[in-house]
């Protein structure tokens, strides 16, 4: 009686699992001929309408393309390597880790995993060793990095604030002295340092010092009382229009320059008409950073089979960065000074101008 | 005076001072003004607008300026030490010391460059203003003896709520009457779990903190971000001129043209220390935060005062946390204090647990965060990444060489059970 009993749940439980099985088998061949693109966000969490909500836009681009797309989000530092490992046994095609500080745990799962593809955003994709500080690092097969020349933008939106400027002082500020901050800095540094020497005219670049690499910072990303005082500080100095290179901390630049009413905004990373719509009367226009394209294009090359451990460089070119429009503020906008933004676009594409 | 007999704490205390400020002025003379190699002029910029006397702008020569402040503040120390050796108070004499040491130092950085004076004290003061507030929710719990490490939370908190509210509401108004009882809501947590069940008042403190934190953000991921124009717009109050008062000059356009919220901060400051030295309140609170057995045979309440103590910070705090919101940019942004609220308790510890003392320190730690951001704006000889250590590092030299030793009121922290063993 009593073996009859286990033998019969032993037999009822195997044939739940056969069943089980070739279910899981029938849909995995399903998606078989689709390329699965998977995404292990950072701790922003897909709507964070920044980086990672970029990404994500980018991923379900190429889902028209035929991907079939998903993503995992980190709640902390700790999720990323198991988080990427769930995306691999998955089946993931491949898997796109957003954010520099998820480096670490892609570059490991890269080379534990060489059939699939991996790609990481705003990193170079090497390997650097145990230590990260062996340079270059090493080519790893299977994983592409993605990297951006926002320089070459915000070349552009130097020049076209020095243009704009009436009191001959523009302002920029950042986050923290790191290089995907100061490439920002430095790039519309330059841009306003051309368009003096183009123009003969002195106009001063504050918050940046090209020589020294350094400038002004709030310490962090979430002071937007500092920052909101930072925004002050250049006004009283001069400054009309001001450059937050600080993710979300823009907004208090914005807050300024609507209560001051004596300064235009750049936005960063965005387009921050979009993405901010309530400062739309004070910004300018907007650094974009392409996260979105480069993702897609990723993701393309595994579908057309041309994915390869040579980085995808975001430029002008391929509208891996690029100004956004002058949106509400066009008519403030003198159309030759625009039409000269235009040309510098070309220009630094071709090599005639150098942006660093 | 007796030579021989030792030193009482307080003329320790001063003689530390004295003594460092005369370090601090022939350090500013070698440093600033004889290592000196520039001599650009430096521009003081007086004005901000609307005042009644413009004292425009003031150009010294940068080297000249060094040695004439680094001698002025010599000159302090000198007379701080006859002070000290007269058995008198030396706190103008500091005060005037340290501000010549100060322009000695600002001659020094901004050589060639100008300085917005004025925008430097009104930057100062509003830098300072949530660490005021939320140094005032310390004096009120610590001097009835219940320790609050929660005071970020309730900044937090206040900023929070006031942000949505004044969005949903378009108004700031509500906002400012939703910041305090939220703040207070959080101070319930605290005053439960540290009166009624003597849990460990600093543990308590930093799990209300992140329990905080961990509850605006998502808040904030799951509905200011997505539906932002509904419950993330909020507006922003706008200052108001006080007539006569604004047109001050230095003055007006730093203490009178304000938002309403740094109004109701002069009176909360002025309340606190008025009742805290001069009313029976005061005198009960500061009993139960000194001797809460003592207190309780002489038939005060002990808890009930504290439980209220308590409460009353929370809505002082939630209120300061307004301004991160409503005061300053209307939308609330990801754990915005910033850590405020551990500044505004060593602001707290560093004025020695007085009202006064606490709004001295944390202007002075606003003064040096805001000097801080001009001077990275006009170019020094020093790197940012260690510029943005000038608040913490104004704070170390102030306790070290001007404070001394701190004592807290002796029950602060110790849960009273009456009966029990104390």
């Amino acid at each position: 009686m009593k073996k009859s009993f286990v033998t019969g749940s032993i037999k009822a439980i195997a044939a739940v699992a056969a069943l089980t099985l070739l279910a899981s088998c029938s849909s995995s061949s399903d998606s078989a001929a689709k390329v699965k693109a998977c995404l292990a966000l950072d701790t922003g969490g897909v709507d964070d309408k920044s980086f990672n909500a970029s990404a994500w836009a980018g991923a379900q681009a190429a889902e028209a393309a035929g991907a079939e797309v998903k993503y995992l989000a980190a709640t902390s530092d700790a999720d990323y390597a198991p988080n990427i490992k769930k995306l691999v046994d998955e089946g993931c095609n491949i898997v796109i880790g957003v954010g520099f500080l998820i480096n670490g745990a892609i570059v490991e799962a890269a080379k534990a995993n060489p059939d699939t593809k991996f790609a990481i955003v705003d990193q170079d994709g090497k390997d650097h060793g145990p230590a990260g500080d062996q340079y270059p690092g090493a080519v790893i097969d299977n994983l592409q990095g993605i990297e951006f020349a926002t320089n070459q933008a915000a070349f552009q939106a130097g020049y076209l604030a020095a243009g704009y400027s009436k009191t001959g002082k523009v302002a920029t500020y950042g986050g923290l002295n790191i290089p995907p901050v100061s490439i920002f800095m430095d790039g519309f540094a330059r841009g306003v340092a051309y368009y003096n020497t183009v123009k003969g005219k002195k106009v001063v670049v504050l918050g940046w010092d090209v020589a020294k690499k350094d400038g002004t910072f709030v310490g962090g990303f979430s002071d937007q009382a500092k920052a909101l005082q930072i925004s002050k500080n250049f006004e009283q100095q001069g400054a009309d229009v001001i450059f937050p290179v600080a993710g979300g901390l823009g907004a208090a630049t914005a807050n300024q320059s609507m209560t001051g009413g004596k300064s235009v905004t750049i936005w960063v990373d965005s387009d921050g008409f979009v993405q901010a719509p309530q400062f739309a009367s004070v910004l300018l226009t907007s650094v974009v950073k392409g996260v979105g394209t480069s993702v897609t294009a990723a993701i393309q090359s595994v579908i057309d089979g041309t994915f390869s451990a040579t980085n995808y460089l975001g430029t002008l070119e391929n509208q891996g960065t690029f100004l956004a429009p002058y949106h509400d503020l066009e008519s403030t906008v003198d159309a030759a000074l625009a039409a000269e933004v235009e040309q510098l676009g070309a220009d630094i594409t071709s090599g005639k101008v150098a942006v660093s | 005076m007796n030579k021989v007999s030792k030193l009482t704490p307080i003329q320790k205390r001063r003689q530390r001072g004295a003594f460092s400020l005369l370090f601090l002025s022939f350090a500013s003379l070698i440093g600033f003004g004889i290592l000196q190699k520039n001599t650009a002029p430096v521009t003081y910029k007086f004005v901000l607008e609307k005042e009644w006397i413009a004292i425009n702008e003031w150009t010294l020569d940068s080297r000249t300026g060094s040695y004439g402040f680094s001698c002025a503040a010599l000159i302090f120390a000198i007379w701080a030490i006859f002070q000290f050796r007269r058995n008198k108070k030396i706190q103008l004499q500091s005060a005037l010391g340290g501000f010549a040491i100060l322009m000695a130092f600002l001659c020094w950085a901004a050589s060639g460059k100008m300085i917005p004076f004025t925008g430097l004290l009104q930057g100062a003061l509003l830098l300072s203003v949530p660490l005021i507030f939320g140094a005032m929710a310390g004096v009120l719990c610590e001097r009835s003896g219940v320790i609050n490490i929660a005071i970020e939370g309730q900044l937090l908190a206040g900023a929070f709520a006031a942000g949505v509210v004044a969005s949903l509401t378009q108004n700031t108004t509500w906002g400012l009457i939703v910041a305090p009882l939220a703040g207070a809501l959080i101070s319930l947590i605290l005053a439960v779990f540290a009166i009624k069940f003597s849990i460990d008042q600093v543990i308590l403190g930093f799990v209300i903190n992140v329990l905080v934190i961990g509850m605006t953000n998502f808040l904030y991921k799951k509905l200011l971000i997505p539906y932002q124009n509904t419950w993330n717009s909020g507006p922003i109050l706008s200052p108001i001129e006080i007539p006569i008062l604004s047109k001050i000059p230095l003055l007006g356009p730093i203490f009178f043209n304000q938002t309403i919220i740094v109004y109701l901060m002069y009176l909360i400051v002025a309340v606190i220390h008025l009742s805290l030295f001069k009313t029976r309140w005061g005198l009960r609170t500061r009993a139960v935060g000194e001797h809460p057995t003592a207190a309780d045979s002489v038939g005060i309440k002990v808890n009930n005062l504290r439980f209220r103590n308590v409460i009353f910070a929370g809505l002082v705090a939630g209120l300061g946390g307004a301004y991160f919101t409503v005061g300053a940019v209307g939308a609330f942004g990801k754990e915005m204090t910033a850590g405020k609220g551990f500044i505004a308790l060593a602001a707290l510890i560093f004025g020695r647990w007085s009202p006064l003392g606490a709004v001295m320190a944390a202007l002075l730690f606003g003064f040096a965060d805001n000097l801080q951001g001009i001077l990275s704006i006009t170019g020094t000889p020093i790197p940012s990444e260690f510029m943005l250590m000038a608040p913490y590092i104004a704070t170390i030299i102030a306790v070290t060489g001007f404070v001394g030793r701190v004592r807290a009121p002796a029950a602060d922290g110790i849960p009273y059970n009456r009966g029990g063993s104390h």
